[in-house]
Parts: C-alpha cells; structure tokens; sequence
C-alpha cells in the first residue's frame, strides 16, 4: 500500500465518519441473543460486502461484549482472529480501530504490522502517528529506538509529536528531548510535548529547566505557562522559596502587561509557596 | 550505542537458522544445546526487544518438545509460562509442549490451574510449529484455551485431588531445578561489595553496609514490568514475608530488599511509590526498596540474574529471590516458579541460627586488647608499682622499660588490627570511630604523656566495646 494511498484513505475514513455520525447513528444489527449474536456479528465484522457503518456496529457490540460478557470467552479467540484479518482491510476506519483494540492488548501480530509500516512506509496500513501511538500502548515493543529516529528524520510534527510521547519513557532519549525542549525554532506544540517528556523521565532536571524558563523573558508565553503549571503542582517547595529571581520574576508578571492566565498561574504559585 | 531494530531483526533470524540446524542434525548435544537457549541469560538475548526474545525462546523450548520427549532441566521453562505468560503464544506453547513430558504427574496440576485462568484473557490464535507462532496475516492452527484443555484432559485423573488435599508439591528431583543452596564464595566479592544501593529515601550505601551483619531476604522488580505475576506478585509477596517475619519476632533480625533491574528509571521516588502501592513495608532500616544507579552489571554478574535488554528497556526477567547470609553471600535462591514465603523465611531464619558469633568475642577481644595495653604504666608511681611487682614477681629481668612500652605497642596495634577487621566486616559504625580514636589516644600518651589521655582513651575504647556488642545482640 502506497503512503498516499494511505493518507488518503485516513482523510476519506475521518470525513465518511464524521458525514456518518452527520445523518444517523449507527445502524441497528438484529443480532440474536447471547454467543449466537456474538457470532453473527463476529460475522459482520469479517464481511467486507456489508457497509463499513455495520461493520464499525458490529465491532462495537462485541468491544462491549468483551468487557464482562460471560458469553465472550468462547469467542474472545475468534474476535482476535477476527480482528487481525481487518488489520487489511480496505477501509481505513476499521483497521484503524482494528489496530487500535489489538494494540491495546499488546497482540504480537498487530505490532508486528504497526512496525512494519514505520520501518517501510509502502506497508504503513495506518498514518504513522497513529501507529506510534498503538505501539505506546506497549512499553516493551521495542519501537523506542525507532521512535528516537523517527522524531529526528520526520517533517510532520504530529508524528514528532507522538514520537516524544513515546520517547518520554526512554532514558535513552533523555538528551534529545532536553535539547528539544530548550531549541526556540522548535515549535511550541513539540516543546510542550518535550517538557511532558523531560518531566516523566527526570523530574529534578525538568524543574531546574522550568524555573529557568520562567525567568527567560524572550520565552514564549505558552512555554512559560507550562513551566508554571510544572512548578505549581510539582515544584520543590524549599528551592522556589529560596529563589529570589523567581519570586522577582512572578512579582513582574503579576503586576506587568502578561496574559490573564499567567498572571493568574504567577499569583498561585506566590501564594502557594508564600513568595 | 544503542542497537538498531535491523541488527536485532538479522541477529534473530540467524538464531532460528541456529535452532533449526540443531534440531535438522539430531546433534547428541541437541538438547543441551536447545535447554540452553531457553535460559534469558544467553547471549542470543542480549539486545533483542521483547518480542523478539519470546519468539526467539519460543522456537527454542518448541523444538526442545520436538526433539525428544520433555526432559526434566525442561520443566523450569514450561511451568514458569504455563503460570506467569503473559501472551498468547507461549502459553499455548507451554501447554502443549508438558504433554510431551513422559508422564502426567499430579504435581502439574497448579501450575495448569493457572494457565487455564490466564487462557481465558488471552486467547488469540497461535500457530505451532512455524517460527514466531503465527502463520499469515496472524492466523492459527490452535489457541491458548485449546491447547490448555488438551493438557488439562492430559493430566486426565492425576490432576483430581483427595477431598481436603492442596496443592502437591513436586518431585524433589524437579523442585530442586527450582531452589538450591549455593556454595561457594563469589568470583566477584570485592567488586560487589563497593556497588553503592541507593535506597527509596535516596540514601546511598555500599552493598556491605547493606547486607552484612545479618541475614537478608532479597528480590529483583522493575517498577515498569506489565506482567501482573511476575513484579507486581513478588512485591506483594515480600509484604507477606515481612508479615511472617513479624510474627515470628524477626523484624529487626533478618532484612529485606527489593532491587530494580531498571535503575535508571526508577528513582527512589519511583521505588517508593510501587513499594508502597504493594504493601511492602519501609518502616525499617532493615526493610529496603534499592537501586544500583552505578553498578547494576556487577550486581547482575554477582546474583547471575536471568535478565535481559533492549536499549533500557527490559526485555525478559525470571522470578528470583535471593536469601543472603550475614556475610552478603547468596546463601539459597528460588528461581521461575511461585516461591514459598514461609521457605525463603525458614532458610533465613537457619542461616541466622548458624551465624557464628565469633565476630562479638573479636570485637570485644580488639577492645581488650587495647585496654590491656592501657594497663601499662604511664606515670612515674605506675612505673614504680610495675616495677616493683615484675620485680618481686622475678620478671624484671626479663622485661624493662622498653619492653613493657614494645608489649604496649604490640597490644594497640593488635587492636587496631581487630577494629579494621570489624570495619571489613560489618562496614563502619560509630563504635569503630570511638575504637580507633581510643588507640591513637592511648598510642599518642605512650610516646608522649598526657595527664588524663590514658582515662580517655580507656573511655572510649569501652564505649567502643559496649557499642559493638549491644549493636551485635540487637541485630
């Protein structure tokens, strides 16, 4: 499958859903009672000849089903089995929710897919953003090394963005994301992305940054309010207390010409921490 | 430099090519060979993801079962899946491959009890016999639940047990591949005892200030681990170890630690939170949650853990647990298979009863020593009461000024030996900082006299001495 083929496809799919979710709800299925309707509607799932709204219907139910149904162990296997076939799927929507639910219970042939796609694009069956995401869901996937090229040699940011998501539990990482963090070219969504990262995988060193970029007067305002945000709920209380460029520092964008939502983020922490 | 996926996908093609040529040839060795690979230590696993280790290990214990009938160094690895897999294709591989043991022993029957609950949230299509378990677009030729019935029916009338009975223990011959004592020092020793644990407050000391002086019950986690019956269940065990420890009055006498395979990521904060979150108490300076932040490979050569990993990310990890003389010495472990808690306190508790109490005769006897080098005289009247009675004794002759000052000298420097040895031993406390001062005082009013250093120093080495054993005895 070709890359613009596939980005087509996840365009059609988003606006086929959303005309969808326009009209009408998805349609009603008839199913029978019991693990006779879990089959027929394991059924639907599999048909490529119905439309894709029953199908998406048909894979809600038995999404629901699986959590508590007492009836879905005697076919949880099959709706593996089901959903590994609609990994090739024609229809974007449902390999991508296919993708989705198999990934989440870390299924070795719906990662083994994902990261074909990310290691050779011609296989990707789902944008790459999304199959980063899927494989977030596992932590010993192994696709953090991948990621940490992926987010060097991409143009996109939302799949940059995903990939320091991903990154943000690999310590290997640790200095690609603090140079992100402090690169100004950067763009503040990937920044933004990059303190969440630093602050999962080295809390210490993300406050030291923090009240550093609070200080920075050329920072931008949404970099700024993150680090607040940071040192707010997660700021050490005796080394914000004892800086006194900080509390200068909150005292000028209290009384100064910042947005109102810094400023009230400003007096917060001032009185948080009685600066 | 961290290793690339394509390295790692090439290094695991090249280990099926391996495997496959083993089993094609009908080597003599072939099962040796094939037991070894199942082991996580194998360098085969180094720096291979996780998914690539158990499809890897996978064809490994798969050909094993196909070989020959399953031997019994086989079992570990069968039973350690059918109760802790956390993933479709090695359950149902384990499943299967016990039927091919020679006979179905009652004993199987938990660790099938197990798998068949997990089987039940894991059902997915596998496809024995082609490597990797999953044959195209990942379709199957059987199924966790399917193969664990087989093996259930299998087990047929063995698995039924007498009203009232629990839980058979299995053959000494093949529980012993699951715990055992270890002798031996350690080819490491020295290299480990430096390794600096920091512990969930973030306090650092050295591996022998840790675990010398009393017997210690130790574990390895990670706080990333996602297998509930693996890291999780272990944590909650050694809360239970600690129960049993308190009610047995042991609290303060044997010693418990949890060490990360994962130090860089788990921060003592880290250690706390999933410490805390199991029930594992911290309210002790005998009751530990650690990392090796420097170190850990020589922590991981010294235990032989059976661990193994991709960029920083674990990949595999048995259970293991480790019971520690007073010494530091892995004294017993439990590998693979849900340990006992009450055995891991039983051998702690046999190794606290065999401790010699040596080390309280020779700290006294280093105080001793330099209490006897502070009888000799120090003032002119001293001299003169010595003198008198080495002369009326007829031992005059035989020692002279010069002489009793050599026998005080050789005394202070037998204690300050002795205290070194304690320090060696048992990593430095106070006693040993009073021991020490209390000599060079005594050492400084030899060569020259100070009114009232010579009490001094007499104070101090019997505080040192009264420190040491009171330490001894609470410990």
């Amino acid at each position: 499958m070709k890359k613009s083929k596939t980005k087509a496809a996840a365009s059609a799919g988003r606006k086929s859903s959303k005309a969808a979710s326009a009209k009408t709800a998805l349609p009603k299925l008839n199913l029978a009672e019991g693990g006779d309707g879990l089959r027929q509607a394991l059924e639907i799932l599999r048909d490529s000849s119905q439309t894709v709204d029953k199908r998406l219907e048909a894979l809600r139910v038995l999404q629901s089903a699986s959590f508590g149904d007492e009836q879905f162990d005697a076919v949880r296997g099959d709706f593996v089995a089901a959903l590994r076939e609609v990994t090739e799927d024609k229809e974007v929507k449902l390999r991508q929710r296919a993708l989705g639910l198999l990934a989440r219970s870390q299924d070795s042939h719906a990662e083994k897919v994902l990261m074909a796609g990310l290691k050779q694009p011609e296989k990707a069956v789902v944008p790459a953003a999304d199959a980063l995401h899927y494989l977030s869901y596992n932590l010993h996937s192994g696709v953090q090394s991948l990621a940490r090229s992926i987010f060097e040699s991409s143009k996109d940011q939302g799949v940059r963005q995903q990939a320091l998501r991903l990154m943000s539990n690999d310590p290997q990482a640790l200095k690609t994301i603090q140079k992100t963090l402090a690169d100004k070219k950067e763009t503040v969504e990937i920044r933004q992305t990059s303190a969440e990262a630093l602050h999962a995988l080295d809390p210490t060193a993300f406050q030291k940054w923090a009240s550093k970029a609070v200080l920075d007067k050329s920072e931008h305002a949404d970099v700024v309010a993150t680090s607040l945000t940071a040192l707010q709920h997660f700021g050490d209380a005796k080394a914000i207390a004892g800086n006194s460029a900080l509390r200068e520092r909150l005292g000028e964008i209290t009384a100064g010409k910042s947005a109102p939502k810094l400023k009230r983020m400003a007096k917060m922490i001032s009185s948080k921490y009685g600066l | 430099m961290s290793p690339t996926l394509s390295q790692s996908e090439m290094r695991e093609a090249q280990f099926a090519a391996q495997v496959d040529e083993v089993v094609r040839n009908a080597r003599s060795d072939a099962q040796r060979t094939l037991i070894d690979l199942c082991d996580e230590r194998n360098a085969a696993y180094v720096d291979q993801p996780a998914s690539a280790v158990t499809r890897m290990r996978g064809w490994a214990l798969e050909s094993l079962c196909r070989v020959a009938p399953l031997p019994d160094e086989g079992l570990p690895f069968v039973l350690e899946e059918l109760e802790t897999a956390h993933d479709p294709y090695p359950l149902a591989l384990a499943a299967w491959c016990l039927r091919t043991y020679p006979q179905p022993l009652a004993s199987f029957g938990p660790a099938l009890s197990m798998a068949s609950r997990n089987a039940q949230g894991l059902d997915a299509p596998v496809m024995l016999g082609v490597y990797g378990g999953a044959g195209p677009a990942g379709s199957g030729n059987t199924s966790p639940m399917r193969e664990v019935d087989a093996t259930i029916a299998w087990l047929g009338p063995n698995g039924v047990l007498p009203a009232g009975s629990c839980c058979p223990e299995l053959p000494e011959s093949i529980a012993g591949l699951f715990r055992r004592k270890v002798r031996g020092p350690a080819a490491n020793r020295a290299a480990v005892d430096r390794v600096a644990l920091q512990d969930h407050r973030g306090e650092t000391r050295s591996f022998r200030e840790r675990f010398r002086g009393q017997p210690s019950i130790v574990v390895f986690f990670y706080s990333r681990c996602d297998n509930p019956y693996k890291c999780t269940l272990t944590l909650s065990k050694m809360s239970r170890v600690q129960a049993i420890l308190e009610e047995r009055g042991l609290f303060d006498r044997i010693s418990t630690a949890a060490v990360s395979y994962d130090p860089v990521y788990d921060t003592p904060e880290r250690l706390l939170r999933y410490g805390r979150n199991r029930g594992f108490r911290i309210d002790s300076e005998y009751h530990v949650l650690l990392r090796a932040p420097e170190g850990f490979d020589v922590l991981r050569r010294h235990f032989e853990l059976g661990v193994s990993f991709f960029d920083s990310f674990v990949s595999r990890h048995r259970i293991e647990v480790f019971v520690l003389d007073g010494e530091g010495r892995v004294a017993f472990t439990f590998q693979r298979l849900n340990w006992s808690e009450e055995k891991a306190v039983d051998e702690a508790l046999a190794l606290l009863a065999a401790a010699p109490k040596s080390p309280v005769t020779a700290a006294s006897a280093a105080s001793l020593a330099g209490l006897a080098a502070s009888l000799v005289p120090k003032c002119p009247m001293c001299w003169a009461t010595y003198m008198s009675f080495l002369g009326v004794t007829g031992t005059l002759p035989v020692l002279g000024s010069v002489g009793l000052k050599a026998l005080a000298a050789s005394l202070l420097t037998l204690h300050l030996l002795l205290a070194l040895w304690r320090v060696r031993v048992t990593g430095w406390h106070a006693s040993h900082t009073l021991s020490v001062a209390g000599a060079v005082a005594m050492g400084i009013n030899l060569v020259n006299p100070v009114s009232g250093l010579a009490w001094v120093a007499v104070a101090l080495m019997m505080i040192a001495s009264i420190l040491t054993v009171r330490r001894q005895y609470t410990a």
